[in-house]
């Protein structure tokens, strides 16, 4: 008798992922749609920093040629000048800033206080570059180490109301048991949907963004000194 | 951001759309119609055949009858004749099988007519190969059964079996006019004689098993046959024991307070006796139970 009621029930919902999410206990549901927003998150930063990471990575390529073929560095300021700077280029722009600017008191102080100041500009703007660069590379790294637990904690629940549900019908039936652990494992499976390009993503990007700032503190390091030489030659 | 947000969920929805629209539900298991097994719950009694009870016994009656004959027959031999010594020497191996008596029985009838003293050479053989003449007079049932005791007791040589299976001991044993005293005749440690024709032998084994885990018999005593302790006692329905178990005996060994204390230990030791059927609750309420410390002497 138990069986056959089991049985309708079960044959009555189906088991499609729509029925089994409408089907799920309220908290279950709260954790997949929670692990639907950050699946969702993740793949907005992914989409955003694939974008941004490339450009960061073209611009600072096609600046490097610009810059070590041969060009002087007035003119290619006034070439860059009027469009929007990325990366390398905007180190080099703040430089160049900050050498026009201090063309004045440097007659009169000195010109190794200018020197300093170009590196502490290139400095202040490199961290800036990276700080856009590596921005919310973090939530990345979040879900992709707690969401496993999220999904995790959706399936102890799940698992709990399906037990609830054998002590309720006092049947083991698979069909008792069976709906309440199909959507727990439905929640571990949005955690995992979750995790892993998250943590695929976060890695990959991490490793670029270090690169990045590698080449780009190299720059600077670079720029700073012929710079340095530039005013000893003036002096 | 927003741009790369909303292509993320958009492409989420999509896949999530795509998940509950194409993909199908799954197939629902499509088990084949099982015939049905129907299952009745019998109870042990009526399965077993075997009844711990004093009524049955395929052979009883025919024994009954040829027993005192055999008794006639067999006594004046071993006076007269050398020898007698093979016909005691095997009847007393096997006192259990009704075997033997059989072959008494069938020696008696053969035996009046010809002489007893030319008789006892062709003895032996005559009991096997003279079916012969023996279907004429017996039921076909009491033979076979006779003949599976036989194997059996080759089979089982062991003092230990022929503890445990004193069931098949038991057609002998009824046999015998004299039970209520216990001689040693009966080779039984413990009888139920609180039961009736309605208690199976199944549950009075087990009620045998339980209470013999218990009992620590007297070990190494002389004169171990007067040590035969019966203890009758009530139980409730569940099976705990009412009151104290009495020992409705007595001997003159003076050990024989020590076995009664063993036994009656034994009883109240292994209580509840929760197994027992309620439903027969009558048979079995007030029960007797047979202590022989020789048989638990032999198999230690």
């Amino acid at each position: 008798m138990e069986v056959e009621i089991a049985q309708t029930m079960a044959g009555q919902d189906g088991g499609s992922i729509l029925a089994l999410f409408m089907k799920a206990h309220i908290v279950v549901k709260i954790v997949m749609l929670g692990l639907i927003m950050a699946s969702i998150g993740c793949w907005a930063i992914v989409f955003e920093k694939f974008v941004t990471i490339g450009r960061a990575k073209r611009a600072t390529d096609r600046f490097e040629k610009q810059f070590w073929s041969g060009q002087s560095l007035d003119d290619l300021y006034l070439t860059l000048g009027t469009a929007k700077t990325q990366a390398m280029a905007s180190l080099f722009m703040a430089a160049m800033r900050e050498w026009k600017r201090s063309q004045q008191s440097a007659m009169r102080a000195g010109f190794h206080g200018m020197e300093k100041r170009i590196e502490k500009v290139m400095d202040v703007q490199l961290q800036r570059e990276m700080s856009v660069l590596e921005s919310r590379l973090l939530f990345l790294a979040t879900v992709g180490s707690s969401s496993p637990f999220i999904g995790l904690f959706g399936t102890v629940w799940g698992i709990m109301s399906s037990f609830r549900a054998i002590a309720v019908s006092k049947s083991t039936n698979l069909a008792v048991v069976a709906p309440g652990i199909a959507e727990a494992l439905f929640a571990t499976a949005l955690g995992l949907l979750a995790a892993i390009p998250a943590v695929i993503f976060f890695n990959k990007f991490a490793s670029d963004t270090a690169k990045l700032s590698a080449r780009l503190e190299n720059f600077a390091d670079e720029f700073s000194a012929i710079i340095s030489r530039q005013l000893d030659e003036r002096m | 951001m927003r741009f790369s947000l909303i292509i993320s969920f958009l492409v989420h929805s999509a896949i999530l759309l795509a998940a509950i629209v194409v993909l199908p539900s799954p197939d629902e298991f499509t088990v084949k119609e099982q015939t049905p097994i129907s299952v009745d719950i019998v109870e042990i009694e009526d399965v077993s055949l075997r009844r711990a009870t004093k009524k049955d016994a395929l052979p009883v009656p025919e024994e009954k009858v040829a027993s005192p004959k055999v008794e006639e027959v067999v006594k004046p031999e071993p006076v007269p004749v050398p020898e007698p010594e093979p016909e005691p020497v095997k009847t007393e191996p096997a006192p259990p099988d009704p075997k033997p008596l059989e072959e008494l029985i069938k020696k008696t009838e053969p035996l009046p007519e010809p002489e007893p003293k030319t008789e006892p050479e062709p003895e032996p053989k005559k009991a096997e190969n003279k079916p012969v003449p023996v279907p004429r007079r017996k039921p076909r049932v009491p033979k076979s059964f006779a003949e599976k005791k036989k194997k059996k007791h080759k089979f089982n040589p062991d003092q230990l079996t022929a503890l445990l299976n004193k069931i098949d001991e038991e057609p002998k044993q009824r046999t015998d006019p004299a039970d209520e005293t216990g001689t040693p005749a009966t080779g039984e440690i413990d009888s139920l004689i609180g039961s009736d024709a309605r208690l199976s032998a199944s549950e009075a084994d087990w009620l045998r098993q339980k209470v013999s885990q218990c009992w620590n018999p007297p070990v190494g005593v002389r004169e171990a046959a007067t040590l035969i302790v019966k203890v009758r006692f009530e139980m409730d329905i569940d099976g705990t024991v009412l009151g104290t178990p009495r020992v409705i005996n007595s001997s003159a060994n003076p050990l024989f307070q020590v076995a009664a204390d063993s036994a009656v230990r034994a009883v109240l030791g292994c209580q509840p006796y929760d197994r027992m059927p309620p439903e027969k609750y009558e048979t079995w309420r007030d029960t007797i139970v047979n202590f022989d410390p020789r048989k638990m002497l032999a198999v230690n």
